[in-house]
């Protein structure tokens, strides 16, 4: 999971604009705690964003929201109890791919990712890129995809574990590629990421504000970033598909949902503040600036992101071999 | 230079201090109770940071990072009830010297080496930060195999009275690390249908239940077999029990010295953390051991070990982020988005970049060394007071922390149920002589043992030829051979009772 790193001053002013929200009170819910429910540990990139989107709806609506990190299981177990909490508008989701992946990737899986939840709204979007150690002889994807067809199983890939975003990337590229590498999982990120710029293990996919800082210094290669358009934050960088990857769009969304039953209107509620809040150009700034777009939209947006990418990642598993669980 | 001192004089502001003190007071806080460890503290104070100037903040999370494993320490010896998984080998010999009315020394002796740990540490990481973290990263799977191996040849030291128990105890500990998801295959490993299985058994169920559980059962029978209320401090308790001698001070230093070195490159290379430091470090102590030395009866040498290493480790895992923008432990990760909230991007350009604010982080790091040991001397004298409480109000109250620490770590009561299933289990094993002890150091070396080795085989084609293309894996496998037959042959010093 990436880390979500927002700018100091872009908090504090995001802060004082949404204060003086006129009739704050008046468009709250109710009274009561309104909790987010992160399913993964405190300090990964979702569980700061959901820390600083529901400080903005607290301010906004003047009614208390809290961040529960329920890890585990692939965020599973998050997800569960978010399925199964009342719908009563107080108990949301905020999630990130993994939570269709997951759908190709266990046998049984404790919630339905289009059936058990309301969609809210797309939060924001980050880039991966793909990353080589310097000693790899390739400084284009085109010269990566040749060496790794001269030496096949000869270059391995690290990534935070196996079913993360990275891995399933890596695998997408070599099916789309038709290259094989060898898999080298880890137990998140930092293992990882400090193996590949010791040269210990020879690519990855890194989420694009890891690894520019790292490329900056030349401790890694930055070859590519794996979504459909170029991103903001390193406009020089070509993606994937401009490389002669064809078809290939991978980068992280992280999306709110609420329980499945819970009523419209309380959906279409969150769904306008939040837009307002993903609307405030500090708050742009402040994702832009880790290499995250700011999104926003419709419900009905998020859904169909979700009812696309659930088959999408179930055939990449599938086809990659990747037994579910 | 004066980019230095004005750095330096920086950590000496008014509101950096006061930050570096409220976060060392949250440190401590964190540290002492059970179940909040320090990257959830980190991460909950990561926000709060944002209103702060960047070097109080960086100063606000470096020093509650640093004081939580101080604090840790303190329940460790009083009540047997490691703070954080990190203090279990505190334990060892605290809790014994506790026991003995000597917990007022332990304390101390806890305090003083947590804070020597820390601050030779520290000064590892102001002055040779890069070249050990360039040194660190050619530190792979397959090095960290042969290291993680060289460790465990260490650590068979703590195995207990009985060898045979002692393996039997580990393989158990294996046996529950095993319990999740396979790293490398993704399929589940006797989670009997448990999704709360899904990642392993939670880390505070098993540490909280099997040590300060299992210690009130024992406890308990104890009280209700004898029928006597007594405090677990003897009344009798004279002012050299509560003193640390200059005599004393001197026997610990060459522990201190060698432990700090077991934690800093325990720090450096990311994977084996603060609690192999601190069993290594303890390991090492008692073979050396002088004969009149009894470890594991409440030697303080025990706990100069254990604390100076696990201290050492958290400013030694700076030293990657600090050199080259790496991580080196899940806390570190959480500072580097501190930092890149106030704009300062991790790296060896740091210093060029944001070299006043650099050194005044080293500063607040060391104004944070100092009050460490200032919260931590008047910690202890109000703490110390705890082993006058009699048993049947203790065990209770221990009770209920354990049940809290296990609850907090994964908030669902599944954690409890385990919690207390380990609780009985350690009670079992403490009643046929099996060290509870053995069995932890199964269950936290194993996973790491496991995903390093599995690494390997697979950077290696599962070829041992290529070996010869990783020396320095070679010669740490060989010093661990010559490590083994050294032991085997020469005698066994007494182990820990389990």
């Amino acid at each position: 999971m990436g880390t979500l790193i927002v700018d100091r001053r872009s908090i504090l002013l995001a802060g004082a604009c949404s204060l003086i929200a006129p009739g704050a009170r008046a468009q709250r819910l109710s009274e009561r705690t309104i909790t987010i429910i992160v399913p993964f540990t405190p300090g990964t990139g979702i569980d700061i964003l959901a820390r600083l989107l529901g400080e903005q709806i607290q301010q906004r609506w003047q009614q208390p929201v809290i961040v529960e990190n329920k890890p585990g299981a692939s965020g599973n177990i998050g997800s569960q109890q978010a399925a199964r909490a009342d719908p009563d508008g107080h108990t949301l989701l905020m999630t990130v791919n993994t939570f269709v992946m997951n759908a190709g990737l266990f046998k049984s899986l404790p919630y339905d990712p289009q059936k058990s939840f309301a969609p809210i709204i797309e939060v924001a979007t980050g880039s991966v890129a793909l990353v080589v150690h310097p000693s790899l002889p390739a400084a284009t994807v085109g010269e990566f995809v040749a060496h790794a067809k001269a030496n096949p199983d000869q270059i391995n890939y690290a990534s935070p574990g196996r079913g993360t975003p990275q891995h399933l990337a890596m695998e997408l590229l070599k099916l789309s590629a038709g290259i094989s590498l060898r898999h080298v999982p880890y137990s998140g990120s930092a293992g990882a990421v400090r193996d590949l710029v010791g040269g210990h293990v020879n690519a990855m996919f890194l989420p694009l504000h890891t690894a520019l800082p790292l490329a900056g210094d030349k401790q890694i290669r930055l070859l590519a970033v794996g979504s459909a358009k170029r991103s903001a934050q390193a406009p020089d960088v070509q993606t994937l598909a401009e490389q002669g990857v064809t078809g290939f769009d991978v980068d992280l969304w992280y999306g709110l949902l609420a329980p499945a039953a819970t009523n419209p209107e309380v959906v279409a509620r969150y769904n306008k503040v939040l837009n307002d809040i993903l609307a405030q150009a500090s708050v742009r700034d402040a994702l832009a600036k880790q290499g995250m777009a700011a999104r926003g939209g419709a419900p009905a947006a998020l859904a169909d992101l979700i009812a696309k990418d659930q088959p999408r990642w179930s055939k990449v598993v599938k086809d990659a071999g990747i037994t579910p669980e | 230079m004066s980019t230095a001192l004005l750095g330096f004089a920086d950590a000496l502001r008014p509101d950096v201090v006061l930050f570096v003190f409220v976060g060392v007071l949250l440190g401590y806080f964190v540290g002492v109770l059970p179940g909040l460890n320090r990257p959830a503290a980190l991460a909950i104070a990561v926000p709060l940071s944002y209103y702060m100037s960047p070097l109080s903040a960086i100063a606000f999370l470096i020093g509650i990072a640093k004081a939580s494993g101080a604090g840790g320490a303190t329940t460790a010896i009083l009540i047997n009830t490691p703070g954080e998984p990190n203090a279990a080998a505190t334990a060892l010999d605290g809790y014994p010297l506790a026991k003995a009315g000597k917990a007022e020394k332990a304390l101390k002796v806890a305090l003083y080496a947590s804070v020597a740990g820390d601050i030779l540490a520290t000064a590892v990481l102001i002055a040779v930060a890069e070249p050990l973290a360039r040194l660190a990263l050619r530190v792979g799977p397959v090095e960290l195999t042969a290291l993680t191996f060289l460790a465990l040849t260490f650590i068979a030291a703590l195995s207990g009275r009985s060898l045979a128990r002692g393996f039997i105890a580990a393989f158990f500990g294996i046996l529950v690390a095993m319990i999740g998801t396979d790293a490398e295959t993704a399929s589940p490993r006797l989670t009997f249908g448990f999704i709360e299985l899904a990642d392993g058994v939670p880390i505070m169920a098993v540490t909280v239940g099997m040590l300060a559980l299992t210690e009130m059962l024992i406890q308990g029978e104890e009280y209700l077999t004898s029928k006597l209320d007594t405090p677990i401090e003897p009344p009798t308790v004279t002012s050299t029990d509560r003193q640390l001698t200059l005599a004393e001070i001197k026997s610990i230093t060459p522990t201190t010295l060698v432990s700090s070195c077991v934690g800093i490159v325990a720090g450096i290379i990311p994977g084996l953390g603060p609690t192999v430091a601190s069993f290594l470090a303890y390991a090492l102590a008692k073979r050396w051991a002088k004969p009149h030395e009894r470890f594991g009866e409440g030697e303080i040498k025990g706990v100069a070990a254990a604390e100076t290493a696990d201290n050492a480790v958290v400013p030694a895992s700076l030293i990657p982020l600090f050199a080259l923008g790496l991580p080196g432990s899940v806390s570190a990760a959480i500072i580097i988005a501190a930092f890149t909230v106030h704009g300062v991007t991790p790296g060896p350009r740091m210093f060029e970049e944001h070299g006043r604010l650099m050194y005044g982080i080293y500063g607040a790091m060391i104004v944070a060394s100092l009050l460490m040991l200032i919260v931590g001397r008047v910690g202890l004298t109000l703490f110390a007071k705890l082993t006058r409480i009699p048993a049947t109000v203790i065990i209770p109250c221990v009770m209920a922390i354990c049940i809290l620490g296990a609850f907090l770590e994964t908030k669902s009561l599944f954690s409890v149920w385990l919690m207390l299933g380990f609780g009985i289990l350690g009670w079992v094993m403490h009643r046929f002589d099996y060290s509870r002890i053995t069995f932890l150091i199964g269950f936290v070396v194993g996973p790491l043992f496991e995903l390093a080795l599995r690494q390997s085989l697979i950077i290696t084609h599962n070829d041992p030829v290529r070996l010869l293309q990783h020396p320095f894996a070679l010669v740490l496998l060989a010093c661990a051979l010559v490590v083994a037959m050294f032991f085997t042959l020469s005698p066994r010093p007494e182990g820990p009772a389990g």
